[in-house]
């Protein structure tokens, strides 16, 4: 069935994406391009449900309600990596900042702890 | 002889100068800083206290008990604050080695004595302290086991011949530290510590250190079911790292 091996493309595609570096310019091209054809076909679903039970059985899939919610399952799931992926950049980006401002504010070294050598550079 | 009376046996009576450098990561700790810190001060002069965002007076306590401190204005996590401090030793040129020591004080000074010595004399660039090459310890019985299996999964994904894999009692060298990326903020850092030292190729030993515990250790101490967090962290630090 043609489901099955879309299907499994699509988590195959979610296994590679979670274990490639961030994305680059052209995945973020086929990205919104993807985003864009699923809108129109969101769309072309609303207004003629017929279509979507005919790609659906054209498909290997009993009912096009199936078809909606496996592309939802797989869409839900590169979304959650996508949104985690910037959560943690976001995150290493802040321990970033706040180390550089907690470097920044920090004592400077004590002089009791200069030893002899140091002394008449620094006192 | 036991075990610990060997390590007690070894302890010198020594003061390093500024040229060792003690790291000690701390959040809420006003209770007990003031007492670690001046306990390690009578081995090290040169103490650097990360106030990882404490609500309490940590910093100031540190402070008046020689400590160099330097806070984040946000807690980020034990990692995140390690790192900070070996950042900001290692600003110091002074700085020729870096001691990684926790704030509950489970550890003893003078097994960290013992460590740079070694360090310093056989010339590697990490020393890691292990409890589990002191028969005297008495560890709790299921933090062993977590420990235990923390050793094997250690192993398992390093290819380190490590006994422990969560000890916060470290000694690098200068060149060393200025390699090591923590990036795990959290407590997923000790065993992304050992990862560094495997990739980083590190020339390094275990050497046997008392760990005492403390009722304040314990109740400060990590849940053992946070040993769930901390392979959930290093799972996913794979699918947002690599």
């Amino acid at each position: 069935m043609i489901i099955k091996l879309l299907l499994l493309g699509g988590f195959a595609v979610i296994a590679v994406l979670a274990y490639r570096s961030p994305l680059n310019a052209r995945d973020h091209a086929i990205r919104r391009l993807t985003t864009i054809l699923l809108v129109c076909a969101a769309a072309v679903g609303v207004v003629r449900p017929a279509i979507v039970t005919d790609v659906a059985v054209a498909l290997g899939v009993g009912r096009g309600a199936d078809l909606v919610l496996y592309t939802i399952v797989i869409v839900s799931i590169l979304v959650w990596l996508s949104v985690y992926r910037r959560v943690y950049d976001l995150e290493q980006r802040v321990i970033s900042l706040t180390r550089a401002l907690a470097i920044h504010d920090a004592d400077p070294p004590d002089a009791d702890v200069l030893d002899a050598s140091t002394t008449s550079e620094t006192g | 002889l036991s075990a610990l009376d060997q390590v007690e046996a070894h302890s010198a009576e020594q003061l390093f100068d500024a040229s060792v450098c003690v790291v000690i990561p701390m959040f809420n700790e006003a209770q007990v800083i003031a007492e670690v810190v001046r306990n390690v001060r009578t081995t090290f002069q040169y103490v650097v206290c990360v106030d990882d965002g404490s609500r309490d007076n940590s910093a100031e306590h540190a402070r008046r008990a020689g400590a160099r401190v330097v806070t984040h204005p946000l807690n980020m996590g034990q990692g995140a604050a390690l790192q900070t401090g070996i950042s900001l030793a290692l600003r110091d040129p002074r700085v020729q080695h870096v001691v990684t020591f926790d704030a509950d004080g489970q550890h003893h000074p003078r097994d960290a004595a013992r460590m740079v010595t070694t360090a310093v004399n056989e010339n590697y660039d990490a020393v890691l302290g292990s409890r589990f090459l002191v028969r005297g310890n008495d560890i709790p019985a299921s933090r062993r086991l977590v420990l235990r299996l923390a050793v094997l999964f250690t192993r398992f994904t390093t290819g380190l011949a490590v006994t422990d894999a969560h000890n916060g009692l470290r000694v690098f060298s200068r060149n060393a530290a200025a390699q090591l990326r923590i990036r795990q903020p959290g407590m997923a850092h000790a065993s992304e510590i050992l990862s560094e030292v495997a990739r980083l190729d590190f020339s390094y030993t275990e050497l046997p250190v008392s760990i005492s515990y403390t009722d304040y250790s314990q109740a400060k101490g990590q849940s053992n079911l946070n040993a769930i967090n901390i392979l959930h962290d290093l799972f996913t630090a794979r699918i947002r790292n690599s």
